[in-house]
């Protein structure tokens, strides 16, 4: 009795998911209507909020058939979900190249492209220490070789 | 037409051959340099040229563009990153087959093909510029916006696992395409405030991202550590192999030079549309598209590099440019006082041959050059990923940084890197977003320019589709989306992409 009741509940994923593409589509909705409204005013076949009408109403057609969907299905086995990997690896890397990012406004290229990439190196499972120290240095002396002295492209 | 002798006269001049070699060499190195367009080449060769004389300057920047327009699919297939936006259909399939060892067997029919590709337009150019051109000037904005839309709804065979998913992915593209000044009326358009969105998304760090950082936070999940590093393959590759593909490439190629015809379509376009047509027409493909079928790297690079010719056939006739690459070669041909016009091919038959032949003796050098390089540029694909990832981190932040000079830039390659991910991460086929982020643009001015025409007509919709070229479009459009839905294809029994036979036989 149990099992049916779990197998008659919807895939919890699913139905956010569609739920977050409906309110994205709502979104975009009221953004064209309110951007028509205001400020200096076009026919709609000028407008340059047409083509952003049109496709919110197909992101909201979309949306609805895809929670329906999810509303039908039924939920997965557990486990299931514990197939993919875990996001703290892949957000820490995005954490590493945002901060990167940012500190290139204050670091010159080199050192700073260095530390990224032994962090980076670090983050792959990389444990030698020459590796940690060689591969970094030597790259980013190729890169700024190549780019900024051969080829005199701006380098970050 | 000119004749072949004064073709063959260019192609043995000693100085021409020299002079496209150096473009050649420099094509190699800005094709296979994510960042770094053909276009941002030619523009840079422009001021170099400046004081030579009219053919050695020619002859060079030939040499670039089309050994460039090869050189993409390089890195593409080696490390999925791009070297051109023309290449990212390329790494659909290129990128798989070097995983599993065969990068230099993916390099070789990219060469053969670019060569093939190349050298079909170039003849469609030398025999039929004017006829072509004739067809290009047919197309009205709807009919721009119908070929886009069929590219969108291809979105069916393009995406394997879902139509609907698909879909949504081509909306967001189209979506983030559209973020920016808006083009005909000049106001700042899904911008929320921010200054350095007016000038739209860069879509060069766009498919950086999306392609190259979005593969390093794939590994990083772990899923990948579990096929490895691939031993570099040594099986040699027959040429009767690769040249088997050889008729299904003419059609590439063709459609390549006609979207290449077409202002503003370009190499992306046509070879998006070349991969469906593909997916269509081959039946029985060496593997599934998108995990490794070399009829998709066929299609690619037919048609991207049939695209040079079919570029220079409005640019030659009518001095209107195909794409970005050859706006800049006619402010060349302006600048060494040639005139591009109606009656250019008949007053300048000197200069249209040396064209042709500079292109057909680049093509060969891009032959020689990418199948004497492939077994040693696959062994890229055999360096440990631990090593090579965070190698591509660096070129993914350089290659953004490159094509405008703003850190802008490589903010915009981790936001679409962080949603490649994310999106693959949920099984959204990345191949429609791409779509629509370079259809986007072409589809919003056609669309508003066809309503506000056939807005002063008394029967708008009438004045919209009465042309025959237009229900052409149109009716091909409805097809493509009909056959998408998987209902349907059930109906009529149509075989969905991943039901490939090798599958089949796997899952018995």
């Amino acid at each position: 009795m149990e099992e049916k009741k779990k197998r008659a509940l919807p895939s919890s994923r699913e139905v956010r998911e569609a739920l977050g593409l409906l309110a994205l589509s709502l979104g975009l909705l009221l953004y064209c209507c309110i951007g028509q409204g205001s400020g200096i005013r076009y026919e709609w076949k000028l407008s340059p909020y047409l083509l952003p009408l049109l496709i919110a109403l197909l992101l909201l057609g979309l949306s609805t058939i895809m929670l329906v969907r999810a509303l039908r299905a039924p939920r997965p086995a557990s486990g299931a979900e514990k197939e993919r990997g875990g996001l703290a690896r892949p957000l820490a890397a995005l954490g590493l190249v945002s901060a990167y990012t940012l500190a290139l406004r204050l670091v010159p290229f080199a050192p700073a492209t260095a530390v990224l990439l032994a962090l980076l190196l670090l983050l792959f499972g990389e444990k030698r220490l020459w590796a940690l120290v060689l591969i970094p240095l030597l790259t980013t002396a190729l890169i700024w070789l190549v780019f900024g002295a051969a080829l005199h492209v701006a380098l970050p | 037409m000119i004749g072949l002798s004064s073709v063959l006269q260019t192609m043995l001049r000693p100085d021409i051959l020299l002079y496209v070699l150096l473009g050649a060499a420099a094509g190699v190195l800005v094709g296979a340099i994510p960042g770094l367009s053909v276009t941002m080449a030619t523009a840079l060769l422009l001021s170099i040229t400046y004081s030579w004389d009219t053919s050695p300057a020619l002859a060079t920047i030939m040499g670039v563009y089309v050994v460039g327009v090869f050189a993409g699919a390089v890195p593409a297939i080696l490390i999925n990153v791009p070297g051109a936006p023309s290449s990212v259909v390329t790494a659909l399939d290129g990128y798989p087959l070097a995983c599993r060892g065969e990068g230099c067997r993916a390099l070789r029919y990219a060469a053969v093909y670019s060569f093939t590709g190349t050298v079909f337009g170039v003849l469609v150019l030398w025999i039929a510029a004017r006829p072509v051109t004739a067809l290009a000037l047919h197309f009205r904005p709807m009919d721009y916006f119908l070929l886009a839309l069929f590219a969108l709804t291809a979105v069916g065979s393009l995406s394997s696992k879902s139509f609907l998913r698909g879909l949504v992915a081509a909306c967001i593209g189209v979506l983030l395409s559209l973020v920016g000044t808006d083009a005909i009326v000049g106001v700042p358009r899904l911008t929320f405030g921010i200054r350095a969105l007016q000038g739209g998304v860069n879509t060069v760090p766009a498919l950086v991202g999306l392609f190259g950082f979005a593969e390093v936070l794939r590994v990083l999940e772990g899923r990948e550590e579990e096929s490895g590093p691939q031993p570099f393959e040594r099986r040699s590759v027959k040429m009767r192999e690769i040249l088997s593909h050889f008729p299904h490439s003419l059609w590439y190629s063709t459609v390549g030079v006609l979207i290449g015809a077409l202002p503003g379509a370009g190499g992306p376009v046509a070879s998006l549309i070349a991969y469906a047509q593909a997916k269509r027409i081959v039946k029985k493909p060496s593997a599934p598209f998108g995990e490794g079928a070399v009829e998709g790297i066929v299609a690619s690079e037919s048609a991207n590099n049939a695209v040079i010719g079919g570029a220079l056939i409005p640019m030659l006739t009518l001095a209107v440019p195909g794409d970005a690459t050859t706006a800049v070669l006619l402010s060349v041909f302006y600048i060494h006082g040639l005139r591009p016009g109606p009656t250019f091919l008949s007053t300048n038959g000197d200069t249209f041959a040396l064209l042709i032949g500079a292109a057909l003796i680049a093509a060969v050098y891009l032959l020689l050059i990418a199948l004497l390089a492939a077994p040693a540029l696959s062994r890229l694909s055999a360096v440990p990923k631990k090593i090579m990832m965070p190698i591509v981190t660096v070129l993914c932040v350089v290659g953004a940084y490159a094509c405008s000079g703003r850190l802008f830039d490589v903010a915009v390659m981790l936001f679409f890197g962080a949603l490649g991910y994310a999106l693959r991460r949920r099984d959204y086929p990345t191949a429609p977003l791409i779509l629509g982020l370079v259809l986007g643009g072409m589809m919003d001015r056609s669309f508003r320019q066809a309503v506000s025409l056939a807005a002063s007509e008394d029967y708008p919709l009438l004045a919209m589709f009465s042309r025959p070229l237009t229900l052409v479009l149109l009716a091909l459009t409805l097809i493509s989306a009909v056959s998408g839905i998987p209902a349907l294809r059930e109906r009529f029994r149509m075989r969905p992409p991943s039901d490939h036979p090798a599958m089949e036989e796997e899952r018995k």
